[in-house]
């Protein structure tokens, strides 16, 4: 079976109305089904990476889900989001199931301080994400001689974070050959990949051996290597990273740009950068400029990546051209 | 909550793989692990050796001596126990046994601070069972603060 991304949708919330974090992903999901020209009863495999849990138990009521073949739940995290893409694309390409709704809803509309961790101060980890950034950044700078402004210019590029939004973005991957033909266009799901990487924020002192930044050059070179695609060949990039600025060495661990350089090519969406719903609305915006009815797309790429970045366990998964 | 209840600042729970290193602290002893097969030091504690894989260690006193890895200055926000210490410095520390740890750092003004210099161990008693590791600049420009 050929896994496609068949539909999109997403809901926002606003502070004032607070949805419930299930309503808001009955809206999502029912938006992407839609999209996808397919009911609920179609629906026979979910993955999800919500902050606030929609259980397998939870499914028949929320969303009217009867029929589950497949069911797998990723924690929150930077990678979530092109994990659960790939894993859905998985079940989807070996038979398990050939319809996969897949979500991510946050009902938090806390500002940026909401949920930085106390400065735990080692031995393993510094716990505020920004002074981990920091350190990380620092570093970086050092080991490459990225001078002063040059950083500063790609942090500003970077740090575009919005206040968090309540919110949800959902998709359906299903396959190509149970689709009908002639709807909405579909968009190939070439290939996934995750990364074990140790957690900067949780365990800071260990994401600084040099076996880890290896293992990720490594298996991002595999990852290209087995597409038989250069990074260059990709259009259009989402690497979400918390804090938005650890996005750089991202672009530069997946071979997209040299030290300290923001890259030509692929294009970065900025808007994007900060994932707005934990990186889910990166797949979201990916399918979008592939589809060519992404507001901000000047031309419509053959090729989009999403990743997750350092963050986290990184994962990623790339898009092709419908 | 009192407000010496809230000025606690948080404190580490030792499991089975960190307390001899808690325990080592508490007697102001810098303690890692090291493997009996390959001989290499790790850090932070763990059952089995990250370069191979065994699950043979016993624990070694650390020479305490290490150099500045990387460092931030955090202005704040904080909590209420860090913040008579604002602005204060924290950093990665790369031991000269090979590997690194977080911690504060002190006794350099910031502007001072390099990639590199030299810093010793230093231990804060913090409560009766847990000290603290910081780090001790070794003959840099000193702090106008005295912590």
């Amino acid at each position: 079976m050929t896994p496609v991304v068949a539909g999109i949708g997403e809901v926002r919330g606003t502070g004032a109305s607070a949805p419930s974090a299930h309503a808001l992903t009955a809206g999502a999901a029912l938006a992407a089904l839609r999209d996808a020209g397919l009911r609920i009863e179609d629906v026979d495999g979910v993955v999800r990476s919500d902050r606030v849990a929609a259980w397998e138990y939870d499914l028949p009521g929320v969303l009217r889900v009867r029929r589950l073949d497949w069911y797998a739940a990723l924690p929150v995290g930077a990678g979530s989001a092109p994990a659960s893409v790939g894993m859905a694309a998985m079940a989807v390409a070996q038979g398990r199931a050939s319809v996969v709704l897949g979500w991510h809803a946050r009902q938090s509309v806390a500002g940026r301080a909401a949920g930085v961790p106390p400065h735990a101060h080692g031995p393993e980890t510094l716990g505020d994400l920004h002074s981990t950034a920091a350190v990380v950044l620092r570093r970086w700078k050092y080991e490459h001689g990225v001078p002063d402004a040059a950083l500063a210019v790609a942090c500003r590029r970077a740090a575009d974070r919005a206040p968090l939004p309540a919110g949800a973005g959902a998709f359906v991957v299903a396959a190509a050959e149970r689709l009908e033909p002639g709807r909405r266009p579909r968009v190939p799901v070439l290939d996934w990949i995750q990364v074990a990487l140790p957690n900067a924020g949780r365990d800071l002192v260990s994401w600084f051996a040099p076996r880890y930044q290896r293992a990720l050059r490594r298996s991002a070179a595999a990852f290209w290597r087995r597409n038989r695609l250069d990074p260059g060949a990709v259009g259009v990039a989402f690497l979400h990273a918390d804090p938005p600025p650890l996005v750089l060495p991202g672009l530069e661990a997946w071979g997209f740009a040299p030290p300290g350089r923001w890259p030509r090519r692929p294009r970065v969406n900025p808007s994007a950068l900060s994932g707005g719903l934990d990186g889910i609305h990166d797949v979201l915006e990916a399918v979008r400029h592939l589809r060519g009815d992404a507001s901000m797309s000047r031309r419509r790429p053959r090729l989009a990546f999403v990743a997750g970045s350092l963050l986290e366990p990184t994962s990623a998964v790339l898009l092709g051209s419908c | 909550m009192t407000a010496e209840r809230a000025a606690s600042p948080p404190l580490p729970q030792p499991g089975p793989d960190t307390a001899k290193f808690w325990a080592g602290c508490r007697r102001h002893e810098l303690r890692l692990q090291r493997c009996h097969d390959c001989r290499r030091a790790r850090f932070p504690p763990r059952p089995a050796c990250v370069h191979c894989g065994s699950l043979r260690f016993r624990w070694v006193r650390a020479s305490g001596h290490g150099r500045v890895y990387s460092w931030t200055v955090i202005h704040g926000p904080t909590l209420p126990a860090f913040r008579h210490l604002l602005p204060y410095t924290a950093g990665v520390i790369a031991l000269d046994e090979g590997v690194f740890m977080v911690g504060q750092i002190r006794g350099c003004v910031s502007e001072a601070l390099r990639e590199g210099l030299r810093v010793r161990v230093e231990f804060d008693d913090v409560s009766d069972d847990i000290s603290l590791p910081h780090w001790r600049v070794v003959g840099a420009r000193r702090s106008g603060r005295r912590r």
